[in-house]
């Protein structure tokens, strides 16, 4: 994918209101073009002064310009705050757009990415791309604009068709040194990836080195160990050194391109009126900042490109899932292979699961129970054999109707802070008195009530019936029972039993095994029935 | 030169560039002016020749700041991460490894030279007023600086305003983020409950409260910084006013009405340009704070071995008086968490003593714990650290400790990050290795009898039995290697 296709997407997910996109790039391209404005004009309005003294217009000119001094600073606070108001519009978009993806993981998935900094870190990226708003597109629109409106003007100076032609020399010089900019883009977004991963090297070796070096320094070696880290040091020095030269030679395109200006002002020789020949070389000088604030648009937008970088690496591929779940049919698994490395945990596991059927799945730890659990609730893939509803391989069945028909309790379920409505529907209509769940279960809780740091075995108690709220057809808990006393245990396996649903618990507990209708047993005994 | 004032005083070379980048744009200004008065003499030859002085002086402006900031960000990065071999030398919890402290550290330093250049910019651009009253009289020069002064308790003010605006926005920002981790490390079980759509809308709604937040605090940010924006604009205006004015009645030419409006822009435009980069300055300071952090010191240097008196590490109350000399064996014992790795750090220096002193042999030390590092680099890189030991000698090691099989027989073989796929028995050894290729005085071993089994802890005792003159300090719970000679017990 090419970088522009990279940030178009972004800029697409973004979905900015198209008001809060207008107003931010004609309030910024207002600002511009009155800064360029206001510097041509006072030196214009100086010629004109002197070349007709006395001249009592002029002083209302004067007193007309003062007053656009004045409005300069009201406009820039417009400006900067109508692109900022856009950036937060982005950011919110790009933050959900985290959440979603994220909420689309298998369970490898997201715990491959869990331990480490890659979250805290992908909500990092997500505000960088602030910068894509408010420091690259939005200026680079509204310099561009502003340099097509002082080229309008130029080409609208009398005598009238006179001006034309430098005009469009102007317009075209600056239009081919923006097309130059932007062809030099990919090529801004490799070295800057070079530089990044020169960079990352140079951090491993440091995170190696904080680790050894302390005993190489005992015995004598640091120098050996500062040698391994000045060759990182090192490559990073050049890679950084090679972009920051791809940078000056994009900036030299800005003296260039005004050369091209002075060579079209030169060659249509304009000595029509000396008022406006001022005007014109005015227009190009102030062309010079317009230029550099170009560059700078384009270097933030290579600078970004790390952010949607890492973050194109969180997106999930949409599958296709069309099927409804079909009514009153049991869920089958036939054959599971789970496997570790070069290590089978569970090999050809079959379970039928009718409503109010009950499974108690047994094994030491590390056996594959909950990662049994986990593809039984189409949260992770096995890498053997098939699931399925009906007919229906369960993973060709629409996401939210699986939800709506399977739940599942995680071992150490989290999110439990807040008043228990919001806590236990997290936005799910429920289709059962909570109040009664949580009463059957002997967890105490009013209207007034907010859960802050509940027990564990609280947690536990409200994450059945969490799962329970919406009448699942299935319902899969990774030892429900652990810290829970004898008589919470049978309150629990109570209500489970009452919610008629097919029960698959991963547990330790001869209460639970006693209570299953049947027992499967991982790592290595018999599964029996 | 590319010290930076945030280093140490600001060096001649930000200053000098500083001062060059602001004569430039002077330079440039009398040349525009120039440029519009031949131009209306109606000689557009000439008015095209000041035309190119104009961008000539522009672009060896912009050539000159962006190629001296560079070089010098690139001398500072440099110069501080060849220093970081000496932050790395002692050890840190796992999750500090990566130190990216150290780096952000270094990028922030990087910028010091800039900002003393913008600062000497600044500075120097008062210039500028000189040249207005030259130019035009004192009376534009004083409207400048009677609008300069008022723009002072202006600033002060939005400050006051900021402070407790931006409290306001780091808390709810704090809130967000907490939020955003919490339903991000949660993202399985909301998958589970169907309510990831839930989790989406929450975090919409909170980033739109924070944005409330962020965006009152920033109108008053953005009001001291249109501060200058405001003063400068008023003052162009005013100026351009004034010189309009003595041009109309004759008192004054072209060329200087303009010189002063220029001149005037350029004068705000240095001190604008410093305004917006100020924030960067405290960033730039905590950076050397910990850029500049004490390394750790190496205990003075004793005759002996190692000489410990009533030492104690900041992790546990009690105390170890000892003295080691050549062949001395040491064991260290007592229940897990009771302190002894803290006390051995604290002896080879990693750590400040809570009390008492240490003196240290000056020669090699071999500290060997099941969570010492080794490098992505050939097995004997590992073992030799680029010191020349034959191949027998170190064949012969290997052998000695039981380090035998198809993943120790080519030396020339790179081990994988972390030493992966070796058992923590087999790392330990090869540190064990490493260590004794040294020709330690003192070997340290922390902890190392539990990852071992019976027959290579036989082994490891055997192989520094073989070494009478080694002193050797064992820390361990209940499974000893060595055969002390000397013993301390620490009771819980």
């Amino acid at each position: 994918m090419t970088p522009y296709a990279q940030l178009r997407r972004w800029v697409r997910r973004a979905a900015v209101p198209p008001a809060t996109l207008t107003r931010a790039l004609v309030a910024a391209t207002v600002a511009s073009a009155t800064s360029l404005g206001l510097f041509v004009g006072a030196a214009a309005l100086l010629v004109l002064s002197a070349a007709h003294p006395g001249l009592r217009a002029v002083a209302v000119l004067l007193v007309v310009i003062e007053l656009f001094a004045f409005l300069r600073s009201p406009i820039r606070f417009v400006e900067r705050v109508s692109t900022h108001r856009l950036g937060f519009a982005a950011v919110t978009r790009w933050r959900m757009w985290l959440m979603r993806t994220v909420g689309a993981w298998s369970f490898q998935r997201w715990s491959s990415h869990a331990h480490g900094d890659v979250l805290a870190r992908s909500l990092q990226d997500t505000e960088e791309l602030q910068d894509l708003w408010v420091r690259s597109l939005v200026p680079a629109v509204s310099s561009l604009a502003s340099l097509v409106v002082a080229d309008i003007a130029v080409a609208a100076l009398p005598p009238r068709p006179h001006w034309l032609l430098p005009a469009l020399g102007l317009l075209i010089s600056q239009g081919a040194a923006t097309a130059l900019g932007v062809r030099a883009f990919p090529r801004l977004v490799t070295r800057d990836r070079e530089r990044r991963h020169r960079r990352a090297a140079f951090q491993s070796q440091i995170v190696e080195l904080s680790h050894a070096a302390p005993d190489l320094e005992l015995l004598g070696s640091t120098a050996y160990a500062a040698a391994r880290l000045d060759a990182a040091r090192q490559a990073l020095s050049d890679a950084e050194v090679a972009s920051e030269r791809a940078r000056t030679r994009l900036a030299a395109l800005i003296p260039l391109t005004a050369l091209l200006g002075v060579g079209v002002l030169a060659a249509f020789r304009p000595v029509a009126a000396p008022l406006w020949l001022v005007g014109t070389a005015l227009v190009l000088v102030a062309g010079l900042e317009v230029g550099a604030t170009l560059s700078t648009a384009l270097e933030t937008a290579v600078a970004v490109t790390a952010a949607t970088e890492r973050l194109d690496d969180l997106d999930e591929p949409e599958t296709a899932r069309s099927r409804a779940w079909p009514d009153a049919a049991a869920l089958v698994a036939r054959g599971l292979v789970l496997r570790a490395g070069p290590r089978t945990l569970v090999d050809g596991v079959d379970l039928t699961l009718t409503r109010g059927r009950r499974v108690a799945v047994t094994g030491a730890s590390g056996v594959g129970k909950s990662w049994l659990l986990r593809v039984v609730a189409g949260l992770d893939a096995a890498d053997g054999g098939t699931i399925t509803v009906g007919d229906c391989p369960l993973d060709e069945i629409v996401e939210s109707e699986v939800r709506r028909h399977i739940a599942y309790v995680p071992s150490e379920p989290g999110l439990m802070r807040g008043r228990p409505a919001d806590v236990i529907a997290l936005g799910r209509t429920p289709s059962r008195s909570l109040a009664d769940d949580l009463a059957a279960l002997g967890v105490l809780a009013d209207a007034s009530t907010r859960w802050e740091g509940l027990a564990r075995g609280e947690s536990a108690r409200v994450a059945v019936v969490r799962a329970l709220a919406i009448a699942p057809d299935v319902v899969v808990l990774d030892e429900p029972t652990a810290g829970l006393g004898s008589r919470d245990t049978a309150a629990l396996l109570d209500l489970l039993a009452r919610s008629g649903a097919a029960v698959v618990v991963a547990t330790h507990d001869p209460a639970v095994t006693a209570w299953a209708d049947e027992v499967l047993s991982l790592g290595g005994g018999p599964a029996s029935s | 030169m590319a010290d930076s004032q945030v280093v140490r005083p600001a060096g001649l070379g930000p200053r000098l560039v500083g001062s060059l980048t602001v004569l430039l744009a002077f330079a440039a200004s009398l040349a525009t002016a120039s440029l519009v008065t031949v131009a209306v003499a109606s000689r557009p030859g000439a008015a095209v020749a000041w035309l190119l002085v104009v961008i000539a002086l522009h672009a060896l402006r912009t050539a000159l700041t962006r190629w001296w900031s560079a070089a010098a960000a690139r001398r500072v990065r440099d110069r501080w991460r060849q220093s970081f071999a000496q932050h790395l030398r002692v050890p840190r919890p796992e999750g500090q490894r990566g130190r990216g402290d150290l780096l952000q550290a270094t990028e922030d330093a990087a910028e010091g030279p800039d900002l003393d250049q913008l600062a000497a910019a600044a500075r120097v651009s008062a210039v500028g007023l000189v040249v207005v009253a030259l130019a035009a009289g004192w009376l534009s020069t004083a409207i400048i600086v009677a609008l300069a002064a008022l723009a002072v308790p202006l600033y002060r003010r939005a400050g006051r305003r900021s402070q407790t605006l931006i409290a306001e926005y780091t808390r709810r920002r704090e809130l967000l983020e907490r939020r955003q981790l919490e339903l991000l490390a949660h993202a399985t079980e909301l998958r589970a409950l169907g309510s990831v759509e839930y989790a989406a809308t929450e975090i919409g709604a909170l980033s739109d409260h924070e944005h409330r937040a962020a965006e009152r605090a920033l109108r008053i940010a953005l009001e001291s910084s249109l501060v200058t924006e405001f003063v400068s604009g008023v003052s162009v205006g005013l100026v351009a006013m004034v010189v309009g004015f003595a041009l109309l009645e004759g008192r004054l030419d072209l060329f200087r009405a303009l010189v002063a409006v220029l001149i005037t822009a350029d004068f705000f435009g240095a001190i604008r340009r410093y305004g917006i980069a100020f924030h960067r300055l405290e960033a730039a300071r905590v950076a050397r704070a910990v850029l500049e952090a004490p390394h750790s010191q190496r205990p003075p240097v004793s005759p002996h071995v190692a000489v410990a008196t009533r030492l104690a590490s900041t992790a546990a109350p009690w105390e170890a008086t000892f003295a080691l000399g050549a062949g001395d064996r040491l064991l260290l014992t007592g229940p897990s968490g009771v302190g002894k790795s803290s006390l051995l750090h604290a002896l080879v220096g990693w750590s400040a003593p809570a009390s008492g002193t240490v003196e240290l042999t000056g020669a090699p030390i071999g500290f060997v714990s099941p969570t010492g590092g080794l490098l992505t680099a050939s097995l004997r890189d590992n073992l030799t650290l680029g010191r020349p030991i034959p191949e027998r000698a170190l064949r012969a090691l290997l052998d000695e400790l039981g380090l035998v099989g198809p993943r120790f027989s080519d030396l020339d073989q790179a081990l994988s990050p972390d030493g992966g796929g070796l058992s923590s028995g087999e790392r330990v050894r090869l540190l064990l290795a490493r260590a004794l290729l040294a020709e330690p005085a003192l070997v340290v071993l922390d902890d190392i009898g539990g990852v071992l089994d019976a027959a290579s802890r036989a082994r490891v005792a055997e192989a520094l039995a073989q070494r009478p003159r080694v002193a050797v300090i064992e820390a361990t719970a209940d499974t000893p290697v060595v055969a002390p000679t000397m013993r301390i017990e620490v009771a819980r």
